[in-house]
């Protein structure tokens, strides 16, 4: 089953057509039997892999899906320095932290689509003085943006 | 560097540790907060503030 339509569905195979450089999804879900840890329910893990799979659907594999259980592969989670589910980890040819917690709906799926079309081409889109401040940082940086669905 | 998009609705204790009121909020290293979109050269100003490479 799918959860975005067919024409979004069209309008992003269009997309991921150009996709070369490698990108991939690595999302952090729990059971979804119906069983749940007491204080870790998780209201949109589902449809949150739905979308990862559907991504990895409409481009043809050439963007990568990974599924792992947030509880049974604790080892894989606190490796991306994953502490909440649902949770889907951008990668590209290396790791450039970027993390989106909860379901990448409305706007949120748009901003996903464009960091995997970034992450793939190595391209930020930021202006070079941006980018060369951005490279001198004494310290890690941590940006959390906090958004509600649209 | 890591950046973190978080659907507060789903985690309402962050909601309530960042006082987030509107949305986007942005919070940079527990240190600097704003609320809306910016333009760029004032998102870095941000970043480097909450480096500490800027005053504030």
């Amino acid at each position: 089953m799918r959860l975005i339509s067919e024409r979004d569905a069209a309008t992003l195979r269009k997309r991921f057509a150009d996709l070369t450089g490698p990108v991939k999804l690595v999302m952090f879900t729990q059971s979804e039997s119906g069983l749940s840890v007491p204080g870790h329910e998780c209201a949109y893990c589902r449809e949150t892999r739905m979308l990862v799979e559907d991504l990895g659907e409409v481009s043809d594999g050439r963007i990568g899906v990974e599924v792992h259980d947030f509880i049974l592969d604790r080892e894989e989670a606190s490796r991306y320095g994953v502490e909440r589910i649902p949770a889907v980890v951008v990668l590209g040819e290396r790791d450039h932290g970027i993390r989106y917690y909860g379901i990448p709906a409305g706007y949120e799926f748009a901003s996903l689509v464009e960091d995997i079309l970034d992450v793939s081409a190595q391209k930020s889109g930021l202006r070079p003085e941006t980018a060369a401040a951005l490279r001198a940082l004494p310290r890690d940086v941590h940006i959390q943006v906090f958004v509600t669905p649209t | 560097m890591r950046a973190d998009v978080v659907e507060v609705s789903e985690f309402p204790h962050l909601a309530q540790r960042y006082h987030v009121f509107g949305v986007p909020k942005v919070v940079i290293n527990e240190r600097v907060q704003f609320e809306g979109a910016v333009p760029e050269k004032m998102f870095l100003s941000y970043v480097l503030q909450a480096a500490g490479v800027e005053e504030s």
